[in-house]
């Protein structure tokens, strides 16, 4: 252990720091304090951390244990990465062939709550959602019309990703079924779904069986991927949803490291070689506007992983230990007051992921008016870009590195990040804390703790408890088409109505089978099904025919 | 005296419940009996839920720009079962609402309805408000 700062030092700068304490008692009289109350720290100066170890903590980026960087150097961070979908698959592959004329390159698919949730369109549950939050796609015959924009594709340009839990497995299935029927080498496609259900009992709230039998389900795709499309990746594990549910900081990080070890544990529990579930793995994160603690959050989080990672879970190789995420987005500070005013908002927390070293993207200014308009989206566009263009904030790795302050929050932040995941580990793991609610039961006090201390006014937002505008709100968000619905109600029936109903049931009844054997990988049974032109709702149906639903009525 | 009782419930597909969780907490710390349903709960299961446990206030909260078509799909079944808006029971909506929409929420029978950065003390004020006047108590 070699200390940062000797003891020579330390004890000059303590002599100085009470008589700054005397200048400072003096100056209040004189000088109007900002919000002394909520001030923990002042000033920061080597005193806060004196024992400081700059290999032990820091090191150099891209080097264990990765707190100032993941790479090595300031990398390119564009996030090229339209998260889109919306109505019918038809109007969704217009909207990704505009996107690609303005140069971008991969999108994000969004689907639709009834997709999310293994309901087709005709589906009772499905009335009145059906194209409205995202694209719909009920079978492969939807999915190939989405992916229509790629199919002239070299396999290696190809790397869509798809916001896709509960039925992650239908989705990988579909990309799969689609690569053969144009093609294209499954092995040698990427891909990013989401594939992370344990924040949706979590966070989210799109799960469909319980927990324990949707993990299995997740494990099946880990082990099909390996073999089947051996470039995709196995998941992104989100933060991001868990914080918009209302978490803290701490929170945020440690029950998506938490819900990482559930999954890293399950990958080895299936013979997954630790190693490959950490390259094969990404994250996803909120950036807030308190700038430095949240810097201090990401940067605590990197040394948090590669610690778990090699010391708990037994990785070897550096590039499994790397907590690779992005962020930028919060799109819970927006407000719906002065909506105009969310764009200095998404510029603070695109500045904190960037900050933080890693990629960004922000949600658009009118979010929460409802879904994103034209406009808005060239805004937000235009702010990581400007941030990335304009200013000199891609010059050098972790800038606010060596700053007393940070590096004092940082150890603070990792020491309760630790804490909350030893006390995950104690209930048993993630899994355990879910089914007992208590990740949930706490994410729901933290989220009602901020409000009242918004109604208290101690936590200010501009346009709710201060500088309020009672003027009604002038602005019109993106309204999805009112017809999507009929037009894919009319498509699904078409389908039953054409295509050969003995081998779906054949195909259907097959899956059932491999779903009541617990030791029977599932994915391709799935992937036969999707074949048939099964759609999402009867494949999806089967599970829940042999799982059942899960609910959650605690608050 | 009866305590109020609140029904917070999530129609539709969606998952956010945030709103919904933190408005059955305030509601319960101002003294209502409050039940959630959790979500995913169809209309029919709304209104059955809201006639079985003999509640006030119906609380929907619809985050994905479905408030008009759920809420006049609660407020069918609730006739279906004979249940008098206004008068057996009042609802009240909040999520993403336009201001346009407002109108319309209300011409349905709708006692109030609340959008994002709305506080807890005006929820619990316009329920102390409208509970009183149904012509049931």
């Amino acid at each position: 252990m070699v200390k940062l700062f000797n003891e020579g030092a330390l004890e000059e700068i303590a002599k100085s720091r009470k008589m700054w304490e005397k200048v400072a008692e003096y100056a209040k009289k004189a000088i109007k304090v900002v919000r002394l109350k909520y001030t923990e720290c002042p000033v920061a100066t080597p005193l806060d951390i004196p024992d400081f170890d700059y290999m032990q903590k820091l090191g150099l980026p891209g080097m264990y244990p990765y707190t100032r960087g993941w790479a090595p150097l300031p990398f390119e961070c564009l996030l090229d990465r339209q998260y889109i979908g919306c109505g019918t698959p038809k109007e969704t592959r217009k909207r990704i062939e505009y996107l690609m004329k303005l140069g971008r390159k991969d999108y994000n698919i969004a689907f639709d709550l009834p997709t999310q949730l293994g309901y087709d369109p005709d589906d009772e549950m499905a009335a009145g959602e059906v194209g409205r939050v995202g694209v719909s796609c009920a079978s492969i015959l939807d999915f190939e019309e989405i992916m229509e924009p790629l199919v002239d594709w070299p396999e290696e340009k190809i790397n869509p990703a798809f916001t896709a839990n509960a039925q992650a497995n239908v989705i990988f299935a579909m990309y799969y079924v689609w690569a053969e029927r144009n093609g294209k080498d499954p092995k040698k496609l990427r891909c990013t779904i989401q594939n992370d259900i344990l924040k949706e009992y979590v966070a989210r709230g799109t799960y469909i069986y319980p927990p324990k039998h949707a993990l299995r389900l997740t494990g099946d795709i880990f082990e099909w991927i390996l073999e089947y499309m051996p470039k995709a990746n196995f998941q992104s594990v989100c933060g991001y949803h868990i914080r918009e549910a209302g978490s803290t900081a701490v929170q945020e990080m440690a029950f998506m490291f938490a819900n990482a070890m559930e999954y890293a544990r399950l990958a080895m529990s299936r013979g997954i070689d630790i190693n490959t579930y950490g390259r094969r793995t990404t994250f996803l994160n909120y950036s807030g506007l308190r700038i430095f603690e949240e810097v201090a959050k990401f940067r605590a989080g990197r040394r948090v992983w590669a610690k778990i990672m090699k010391e708990k879970l037994g990785a070897t190789d550096p590039v499994a230990m790397l907590m690779r995420t992005a962020t930028g987005y919060a799109a819970s500070s927006c407000t719906a007051q002065k909506p105009l005013n969310n764009i200095v908002r998404n510029t603070i927390t695109a500045l904190v992921g960037r900050l933080a070293g890693y990629p960004v993207a922000v949600p658009g200014f009118d979010e929460a008016l409802g879904i994103v308009s034209d406009e808005a989206l060239e805004v937000a566009a235009d702010t990581v870009d400007i941030i990335e263009y304009e200013t000199d904030i891609t010059e050098t790795v972790d800038p606010l590195g060596g700053s007393y302050y940070v590096e004092m929050l940082t150890d603070k932040m990792e020491e309760q990040i630790m804490s909350e995941i030893e006390k995950i580990e104690e209930m048993g793991g993630a899994l355990k804390a879910i089914e007992s609610g208590y990740m949930q039961r706490e994410i729901a006090r933290a989220a009602y703790e901020r409000q009242k201390a918004i109604e208290r006014g101690e936590i200010i937002i501009i346009g709710v408890n201060k500088n309020v505008d009672t003027r009604p709100i002038k602005w019109r968000p993106y309204m999805p088409d009112p017809e999507a619905e009929k037009a894919m109600v009319e498509r699904i029936r078409k389908l039953r109505a054409e295509r050969d109903n003995l081998k779906v049931k054949q195909k259907l009844e097959e899956l059932e089978k491999a779903a009541r054997k617990e030791d029977e990988n599932t994915m391709p049974y799935v992937v036969e099904c999707v074949e048939a032109y099964a759609t999402i709702g009867e494949i999806c149906g089967v599970f829940r025919k042999v799982f059942g639903e899960y609910r959650i009525t605690s608050f | 005296m009866r305590k109020i009782r609140v029904l917070v419930a999530k129609p539709g597909l969606d998952g956010h419940d945030r709103g919904a969780k933190i408005i059955a907490r305030g509601l319960r710390d101002a003294g209502f009996e409050v039940i959630y349903t959790g979500l995913r709960r169809t209309p029919a299961e709304i209104a059955e839920t809201a006639l079985q446990e003999d509640v006030d206030v119906i609380a929907l909260s619809i985050m994905t720009g479905t408030h008009l078509f759920h809420t006049s799909r609660v407020i069918e079944e609730l006739k279906k079962r004979g249940v008098e808006l206004n008068k057996d029971v009042v609802i009240i909506v909040g999520g993403i609402i336009p201001d346009e929409d407002v109108p319309k929420l209300k011409e349905m029978g709708v006692a109030g309805v609340f959008g994002p950065g709305t506080f807890l003390a005006d929820v619990v004020e316009t329920i102390k408000k409208v509970v009183p006047k149904k012509g049931g108590e």
